[in-house]
């Protein structure tokens, strides 16, 4: 299975898609809009809405590289229920082509970018 | 809030996402609720749900610029605001495919809501907005009443109306439960002098005597300085303030404006305030002139004219919270008398009612004659949509047997009517905006508050309002009908689906018939109004007459030699003037605005008093005005040879002399009975013959009845001024307006000029009232007419379209062009007889309500009814000739070929 998926060129990832996808690798199970959100919104310090977090994992789910499924209605959320979210391996394919894209641009200069402003 | 932001957000996320999207957003406002407060938690829902707003508006902007390449995306996804947008879309685009139909549709709700929105706003600027005073709920108007007064033939209007006394004044300013306050004004002009007068020697200014607590009664604080102390209303003072306007206008916003000295009435004065921008002296009652003074003056200002006998002082109070206008009568009435007399000696009326009592009811009359053109515009349209609709039932019935619910088919159709009725009511909004400063123009002159009206939030407000009530009247009417037919009928055979229906569009234009013959018989009526009041006859003939009024300074008109030589050398000046047939003098000419009234005692009903209008007139007056001498003589030059140089003491003993009068007609038929020539009567202290009788004139109304005159020789009365001449043009009158102010001012230039125009534009202006309303009733009617015949006329041709092939073949089978014209017109006339049968006993309803504002016409007059169903009848005609020319024209051959 692995060569299959190696063989796929993998995805270019848009900013926003490499967010999302890092929230989920951080929150793992927990992984759903609220705390995506929340994640995102702590770490970055930027605000951002919660359709379009949604919109991000829909489009992700749609290529393939992450997966949903409905959760337990719960009485904090009114009864309503939770859409999960977990990397899939196309997906982890991917963060890790742009991960590695990043490391290898800021390697050896980490230095110089922490001092810019 | 909380609850509505969440609905929002609900509604504007698609559904397949919406279950997770509003627990995420409920989990984080519980979350947060917890953390950083409820009012944290919920300021950050509001902020959520603006954002979504925010983004659903971008998303509709960027589909749109989507739309070309990928035009189907957006369609299925159950998003709102993307159904509105498609719908809206399609709906402009079926619009511009029929732009005849649009473009009709649009301009006709243009007319209609224009036409609403432009009344509504001087009713809203008029009457609706609450005055400028604090509480003015609370604001009431006291008059004395003179139940003696109610039979006099002079002063009857003023029986319950009259102002006060100065001591009567001061006793009403006792304190009483009822009353919180009291103050007194009266209206005055003064002559402004100096460099204040702004260029003119001397320039003639309102302005307005106030009691010290007047001001702070009506809740007006000063732009700038102080208002009067209740000491400069007991002492003399010279005290003014000045308004905002005459500080900028007179002395350019001088800064320095407080302690600065104007001239006023030839005395210095000190200005100790300036008035808050916009003051208007929204006091005059009835249709007397809102005021706008330049300066108002204490009553420490008057001096002497505080005396008993000088009944001026109008009072206006603010009761106690709760306090009702009879505890106020019953309260006040005891201060007059002393406490002996229980009889109500005291009128309070609030100050609204008395104010806009009289505009109110014609103004609403035209808002609702407004909305009965809105009413008709909505018909119109609707029918248009019907007949639309009609060729459309093929299609809505094919929606239906696809799977359509009833319900898309009629929010499509709401779509179309409020892409209609918005492009209406923008149009309509331009028109207001066109023609309300026609309407103000046209407004008469004492209608309160005019000057304010403006199309503002309000009155935008307003439009919408009406334009949502005409989509829904536009858009539901027509969609119930066209989506009622089961779909398999319509689909079998549209054509005989539809026969059933046809009665709507015919219920329509009976229905506009009917509502237009309501306009125009109330247009009609109030025309004739205006008519009938103008051809009354006034006891002189106003042609190529012209009046003006000279003020004489002070210190002039003081001395009475001084005074008459300068009456007399204005006369002189004016007379000289080339194109001047005749002029004489006198002291109040008729629709001026001012009239004089004496007791006079007449011979043989000793101890009587009996009222009459007085006119102190030159020889001339009669000529010039064209008053007929009934009997006896005018006054001639040899009378002068007598004169009463000053005013006899009231307790003088009555004297004889060589004194003349002319009486009116009313006067020797009322208090004469039926000689007057010959016999004596006493003015004043002074016994005077009656030398002539001269016929009845009227002096403020025509509406006016006789009224008891009589005439005095100026020459003979030099102790009383006259400060008006009157003029008779030989050919053009109003050309001779400069040349007359230019010769009443030569060599005397410290004469100021105070009235001057033609005789006939003061007897227009006093019908400026009704000729409003006859003027816009006009234009409601024919607009209304316009409308109901275009709408016959769109059915009758698409009657006509739908029969072609009957028609072909009638004319195949002999059948004349003339028989085809009958046919069309038999249906067009039996709608619109329908229609007028069933306007005319609607119309003679309207007439009685709007009875009051008639004059010399009844409102049931026969005559206005046939005028309104004859000017409806041509109108409905030219319609009809037009469609039934058309419709004879169909060549048989042709006819049946295309079916």
């Amino acid at each position: 299975l692995w060569t299959i998926i190696s063989a796929v060129p993998p995805t270019a990832l848009g900013e926003f898609e490499q967010l999302v996808l890092l929230a989920l690798v951080r929150l793992g199970p927990d992984a759903y809009g609220a705390t995506v959100r929340r994640e995102i919104e702590t770490r970055t310090g930027r605000s951002i809405a919660i359709s379009a977090v949604y919109t991000t994992l829909d489009r992700l789910e749609q290529k393939g590289l992450v997966r949903s499924r409905v959760g337990e209605p719960t009485a904090e959320r009114g009864g309503r229920r939770k859409k999960h979210f977990e990397m899939m391996p196309l997906g982890a394919r991917a963060l890790k082509v742009a991960y590695d894209a990043f490391t290898g641009m800021t390697a050896g200069v980490e230095q110089r970018l922490k001092a810019l402003r | 809030m909380t609850r509505l932001s969440l609905f929002v957000i609900r509604l504007l996320t698609p559904a397949a996402e919406r279950e997770w999207v509003v627990g995420d957003t409920v989990e984080e406002f519980r979350r947060r609720e917890r953390h950083d407060g409820a009012r944290a938690a919920r300021r950050w829902l509001r902020r959520e749900m603006w954002g979504l707003v925010a983004g659903a508006a971008r998303f509709r902007w960027t589909i749109r610029s989507r739309t070309v390449a990928q035009p189907r995306r957006v369609v299925g996804r159950d998003h709102l605001f993307r159904s509105i947008y498609t719908d809206a879309t399609l709906a402009v685009r079926r619009w511009i495919a029929r732009p005849a139909l649009a473009l009709t549709a649009i301009l006709t709700l243009g007319v209609g809501i224009g036409a609403a929105t432009a009344i509504f706003s001087v009713v809203d600027g008029v009457l609706l907005r609450p005055l400028p005073w604090r509480e003015p709920e609370r604001l009431v108007f006291v008059y004395t009443l003179s139940p003696a007064l109610r039979t006099d033939p002079v002063l009857r209007a003023f029986w319950d109306r009259g102002p006060f006394t100065w001591p009567q004044f001061t006793e009403l300013q006792r304190p009483v439960p009822a009353v919180e306050a009291v103050a007194s004004w009266m209206n005055t002009r003064v002559t402004i002098g100096g460099d204040t007068a702004g260029g003119e020697s001397a320039a003639l200014v309102d302005a307005l005597h106030v009691s010290s607590a007047m001001l702070p009664m009506l809740g007006v604080r000063t732009f700038a300085g102080r208002t009067f102390s209740a000491a400069e209303e007991r002492a003399v003072s010279d005290s003014v303030l000045i308004s905002y306007e005459a500080w900028q206008r007179r002395l350019g916003g001088d800064a320095a404006v407080l302690g600065r000295r104007v001239v006023l009435n030839d005395a210095g004065r000190t200005i100790v305030g300036v008035l808050p921008p916009g003051f208007v002296a929204q006091l005059g009652s009835g249709g007397e002139l809102p005021l706008r003074p330049d300066f108002l003056l204490p009553f420490g200002a008057l001096g002497d004219n505080r005396r008993p006998s000088n009944g001026a002082y109008r009072v206006v109070a603010r009761l106690a919270p709760g306090a009702s206008l009879l505890d106020a009568e019953a309260q006040l009435t005891p201060l007059l008398s002393g406490g002996k007399d229980t009889q109500p000696a005291v009128r309070v009326v609030p100050l609204i009612d008395e104010q806009f009592g009289r505009s109110r009811e014609s103004l609403y009359v035209l808002l609702a004659g407004a909305l009965l053109l809105v009413m008709i515009a909505c018909a119109n349209v609707a029918g248009l949509l019907l007949g639309d609709g009609s060729t459309r039932r093929h299609e809505f019935a094919m929606r239906r047997a696809l799977g359509a619910g009833r319900a898309p088919v009629l929010r499509q159709l709401l779509t179309e009517s409020s892409v209609l009725a918005l492009g209406g009511g923008a149009i309509g909004v331009a028109l207001a905006w066109w023609i309300m400063p026609a309407l103000v123009a046209l407004a008469p002159e004492g209608l309160p508050r005019i000057d304010t009206v403006a199309v503002d939030l309000r009155v935008l407000a307003f439009a919408v309002a009406i334009t949502a009530a005409t989509t829904l009247v536009c858009g539901v009417g027509p969609s119930l009908v066209g989506s009622a037919a089961p779909a398999a009928d319509v689909l079998r055979d549209g054509q005989r689906a539809g026969r059933r229906r046809r009665w709507t569009p015919r219920a329509i234009v009976i229905g506009e018939v009917a509502l237009a013959t309501v306009l125009l018989c109330s247009a009609a009526l109030l025309t004739e109004t205006v008519l009938r009041l103008r051809s009354q006859p006034v006891g002189f003939n106003p042609d190529g007459v012209l009046a003006l009024g000279v003020q004489i300074p002070r210190e002039d008109a003081a001395d009475v030699t001084r005074r008459t030589r300068i009456e007399a050398s204005v006369l002189d000046r004016i007379r000289r003037v080339p194109g001047v047939a005749s002029a004489a003098a006198v002291a109040a000419p008729p629709f001026s605005g001012i009239t004089g009234f004496n007791g006079i005692g007449v011979e043989g009903r000793p101890g009587e008093v009996l009222r009459a209008r007085r006119h102190l007139v030159t020889g001339e007056y009669f000529a010039t005005m064209g008053i007929p001498i009934l009997r006896g003589r005018g006054f001639q030059a040899a009378d002068a040879s007598w004169q009463q140089t000053t005013q006899p003491p009231p307790d003088s003993p009555i004297t004889d002399g060589a004194g003349v009068a002319i009486v009116s007609e009313e006067t020797e038929r009322r208090y004469f009975g039926g000689t007057a020539v010959g016999r004596r009567m006493v003015f004043g202290r002074t016994r005077l013959t009656v030398v002539g009788v001269v016929g009845d004139v009227k002096m403020g109304r025509y509406s006016e009845d006789a009224t008891p005159e009589f005439y005095l020789f100026t020459r003979q009365f030099p102790w009383i001024p006259v400060g008006h001449v009157v003029v008779r043009a030989a050919d053009d009158a109003p050309a001779l307006l400069p040349a007359l102010r230019r010769a009443a001012t030569t060599n005397d230039s410290h004469l100021a000029v105070t009235s001057i125009g033609t005789l006939d534009d003061a007897m227009s202006r006093t019908v400026a009232n009704e000729r409003y309303r006859a003027v816009l009733s006009v234009a409601f009617g024919g607009t209304a007419i316009f409308l109901a015949a275009i709408c016959l006329f769109g059915l009758l041709s698409r009657t006509v379209n739908e029969r072609r092939r009957e028609i072909g073949v009638r004319m195949a089978v002999g059948a004349t062009p003339a028989d085809i014209v009958r046919l069309v017109i038999g249906e067009g006339s039996a709608l619109a007889v329908a229609g007028l049968l069933l306007g005319l006993p609607a119309a003679a309803g309207v007439a009685r309500i709007i009875q009051a504002q008639l004059f010399g016409v009844q409102p049931s007059a026969p005559h206005t009814f046939v005028l309104a169903s004859l000017v409806l009848g041509t109108a409905v005609c030219v319609a009809m000739l037009i469609v039934a020319r058309h419709a004879s024209r169909v060549h048989p051959l042709a006819a049946l070929r295309t079916s």
